[in-house]
């Protein structure tokens, strides 16, 4: 039997050690118990000593080697453990997983932005948590969504702000692209902050299993690890099972190298052209960062506005720039099927106003939305039922399921595809648990978008409000006539504030240029505490900040802006 | 059941001793134990696990004044122990192993003598900026043990002194020493209750405190030279070799350049497991002798006095020059 020499623990919570001395070495034989290297971190030595008696294969480190938690450094011809080896206890490295039971107030299933939030804040409340993960912690958002998309958005944006330094009277030279790196440092940053977590329910004494649960025949939660097999007595279950990409039911979407936003986190060159399907906040990320890279972008949105939610002339604002720089964005277009050409390149079969044509480029990228895990835990079997449209696990306002004691949040309840509303879901479950009544409230919750520029909103926007036949006054400001902006050389975009006429309390906002990701929660506190349109005229705001935007937006509901005319 | 302590307190000054029956209690230790040890060594060097002796302290002056140069089992960089100085050891399985807490007795110890400090990020322990203690830490197994300094009242003039490091063009793959301004506790101690404030005192103190925040089935033990448990002796034993205290050292890379009446001798060698695998040598020595295969015959030899000496004689004539190359390895290399 070959076997991995694995680093299994460094010092306290390190993740990165030096490894010391060495003493094996290729053709080494080994027997249980010898120390094969030692490694040194934060000023703490170990030994990492054989589980085996056997030959080394392979090694892989050197005296002085940086090695990571977890990384595997050689391979191990395992030798056989004869019978009466096995009486002497020394079969730990070889032996059969032991049987478990872990008994807690709360089991969470699913490590994501709505998971390890309801464990920790379960924690700090005093109840007893254990947490079960497949993946790695921090879920869609930290591991593929959010946060490694925000890293790469930063790279970008440091890329064009490079190209424009001449503007600044600054002569960088020629610039290269170094994909690896920009790769690698977003790793490092996920890796980071996944490594926070752990942390997190480390101190918060979280029981945390990485495997994958699954229902056995008494309907019990189960999972299997190559430590042990774990079975779980819980008084409350939390399903925070989280969502994947969805996939148009088109012909062609099958084809294997059709790419979903995950793939394109993992690129090793950078595709000559990308046809991206789907102009939502995912498709329209990407398009951004990839044009940004060298890409020539193609854009399919099936609606007649890319980013459809939003009003119109913020998706203009970002319509225009996408333009500007080179995206192609096609609106009201169906996508109808997949081919592959002769050259190895891919043909998008689209319609548009009824007249069939195609998009041809290097590589497509279906993104289309994502939709609930459903199907990751028999959720039949715990008697838990889905919505009215099957889409997602119906829940109310605590976040109860139908069942007693089970509740849902994140993705899985097919509410709100955000990170933060999940992690407020946990609290809210875990708040419930506690007996305290706080209810989810969506009325107010943010949402922000990293394009170029970005966006941000909340609360009431025109489209809904003449929906809801409410009246309203909006009251805009751009970012052109505010000193701040002009001077970073980003005046796109404006901000939008909205105001109910009859009660001229601020009930939304949108904001669309430099900030509009922070900004938004000025706008957000003013909404959520029902401001009066006098009250939030009173506020001062520093200068020069872009904050002085939302200001003026603001005065400019009465018209009264002071920097525009 | 109920957790236990145990506290032992070292009357032994031979860093050999101590360091063995540390390593014994870390080895022998059971998870329901927490062990709180004070020890003092004379004179002694004592360098992080993975350091090289010639790259940590001035050889020459540590030579000279018979200071004790040792290999610890701990990570982490150079110390200067003598008696003005007192070291801790706490071991702990996983449950009860907190370095936070363990910090605790000490800041707290203090804190009843009026001494406010501060720990650093590196766990090092400092009083406006100036360390006055120094932590390692290190694994057996599933048990824990994290070690440190207090410098009480030390020499520090000696401590730059032997932790000044000879000009040596060294490259070493080990770990480096961070250099730190140091201060000695008892100069930041103005009167307290506690009275007197010395190695003593502290002792006392701080054992305590240990009791206090481990209310636990204790016991107090004293270790002494009529210490002779068998296993301690063994243990010493490394801590008294050369293969242990110098040869550990990872692979390094170490050039000299020296002035003889008889010409420059410009030397550079690699050393792994305290063999030398690489030798190139170089001297405008107009003298007929036989360099080249004095440079061919170090390699494979212990890069030691002795064993480089017989290479010396056994390829040179020149009686001035053997003896002055002979003279030159006592200064510059560590021995035993």
């Amino acid at each position: 039997m070959i076997t991995s020499i694995l680093i299994e623990k460094l010092n306290g919570h390190d993740k990165e050690g030096k490894i010391g001395k060495l003493y094996c070495k290729v053709g080494s034989p080994i027997s249980i118990g010898d120390v094969l290297f030692t490694i040194e971190s934060s000023k703490g030595a170990l030994s990492v000593k054989s589980l085996w008696d056997g030959t080394i294969l392979e090694l892989s480190i050197c005296e002085g080697d940086m090695v990571t938690k977890g990384q595997i450094v050689g391979n191990v011809d395992v030798k056989q453990a004869e019978a009466t080896d096995i009486k002497k206890g020394y079969n730990f490295g070889l032996a059969k997983p032991m049987n478990k039971t872990v008994e807690v107030d709360v089991l969470i299933v699913g490590g994501g932005p709505g998971g390890y939030v309801a464990a920790i804040k379960g924690a700090m409340e005093g109840l007893s948590v254990a947490l079960i993960e497949e993946d790695r912690l921090g879920g869609t958002c930290l591991n593929y969504g959010c946060i490694p998309t925000k890293a790469l958005t930063s790279s970008v944006s440091l890329l064009e702000k490079i190209k424009s330094s001449e503007l600044h009277g600054i002569d960088v030279g020629a610039i290269t692209l170094n994909l690896d790196q920009m790769m690698a440092r977003k790793n490092e940053i996920v890796d980071q902050l996944v490594g926070g977590i752990e942390h997190l329910l480390n101190v918060h004494a979280i029981e945390y299993i990485n495997g994958t649960a699954k229902l056995n025949e008494q309907g019990q939660i189960t999972v299997q690890t190559k430590q042990a097999n774990y079975n779980f007595n819980y008084k409350n279950l939390i399903l925070a099972l989280g969502s994947k990409p969805s996939f148009l039911p088109i012909p062609g979407a099958e084809l294997e190298d059709i790419l979903t936003s995950q793939d394109l986190l993992d690129m090793k060159e950078i595709p000559k052209s990308l046809t991206i399907i789907g102009g939502g906040v995912i498709g329209m990320e990407f398009a951004f960062i990839f044009r940004a890279l060298g890409s020539e972008v193609n854009v399919v949105e099936f609606l007649p506005q890319i980013l459809n939610t939003l009003d119109s002339d913020i998706a203009e604002t970002i319509r225009d720039s996408a333009t500007e720089k080179g995206i192609k964005v096609f609106e009201s277009t169906k996508a109808i099927g997949i081919k592959n050409t002769l050259d190895g390149s891919k043909l998008l079969e689209v319609e548009i106003n009824g007249v069939m044509m195609s998009i041809c480029s290097q590589s497509i990228v279906m993104a289309v939305g994502r939709k609930a895990n459903l199907k990751s835990l028999a959720l039949d079997k715990l008697g838990v039922n889905l919505n009215e449209r099957n889409n997602g696990i119906n829940v109310d306002g605590y976040m109860r399921t139908n069942v007693e004691h089970i509740y849902a949040i994140g993705d899985v309840t097919n509410k709100l595809y955000l990170a933060h509303v999940a992690s407020h879901q946990g609290m809210v479950a875990i708040d419930h648990i506690l007996g305290k009544d706080h209810e989810m409230d969506y009325r107010f919750i943010p949402s922000v978008i990293f394009t170029s520029p970005e966006v941000g909103c909340v609360g009431m926007n025109e489209k809904e409000a003449k929906n809801q036949n409410i009246e309203i006054i909006s009251g805009k400001f751009p970012f052109v006539a505010n000193g701040k902006a002009i001077t970073m050389g980003e005046p796109e975009g404006f901000v939008k504030v909205i105001a109910d006429a009859n009660t001229r309390v601020i009930i939304g906002g949108s904001i669309v240029g430099v900030h509009a990701s922070n900004l938004i929660s000025v706008l957000t506190n003013l909404i959520v505490s029902e401001t009066k349109i006098d009250d939030a005229a009173k506020v001062v705001y520093a200068h020069p900040t872009t904050s002085e935007s939302i200001h003026e937006a603001i005065l400019m509901l009465d018209k009264r802006a002071i920097h525009f005319a | 059941m109920p957790k236990k302590s145990k506290i032992y307190v070292s009357t032994i000054h031979d860093p050999s001793f101590n360091m063995a029956f540390e390593s014994y209690l870390l080895k022998n230790n059971t998870p329901d134990t927490i062990i709180f040890f004070l020890w003092q060594n004379a004179k002694t060097i004592v360098i992080g696990r993975h350091q090289n002796p010639y790259n940590e302290c001035n050889i020459e002056s540590v030579k000279h004044d018979g200071v004790s140069v040792v290999r610890r089992l701990s990570g982490g960089g150079a110390v200067y122990h003598d008696l003005g100085n007192l070291n801790f050891t706490f071991i702990a399985g996983q449950d009860d192993y907190n370095v936070e807490k363990q910090c605790g007795v000490i800041v707290e110890t203090l804190k009843a003598f009026n001494i406010d400090c501060e720990v650093s990020g590196r766990n090092d322990m400092t009083i406006q900026g100036a360390k006055f203690s120094g932590h390692a830490y290190m694994m057996h197994d599933e048990m824990h043990c994290h070690h440190g300094t207090l410098l009480i009242d030390s020499d520090l003039e000696l401590l730059s002194k032997y932790l000044q490091v000879s000009k040596l063009k060294l490259k070493s793959k080990g770990v480096e020493s961070v250099r730190s301004r140091v201060v000695n506790l008892s100069k930041c101690y103005r009167d307290s209750e506690k009275g007197k404030f010395n190695v003593e005192t502290l002792s006392k103190a701080l054992i305590e405190t240990f009791l206090k925040q481990y209310p636990w089935v204790a016991m107090v033990e004293q270790v002494g030279i009529d210490c002779n448990h068998l296993e301690v002796m063994e243990e010493m034993k490394r801590f008294k070799t050369w293969d242990w205290n110098v040869s550990e050292s990872m692979e390094f890379d170490v050039s000299y350049e020296e002035k003889f009446r008889w010409g420059v001798f410009d030397v550079r060698f690699n050393c792994l497991d305290g063999v030398i695998t690489k030798c190139d040598l170089s001297t405008d020595c107009i003298l007929e002798e036989d360099f080249k295969r004095l440079e061919m015959d170090l390699v494979g030899t212990f890069f030691k006095k002795s064993e480089m000496n017989k290479c010396v004689h056994q390829c040179l004539n020149q009686e001035e020059i053997k003896s002055d190359l002979s003279n030159w390895f006592d200064r510059i290399l560590f021995d035993n």
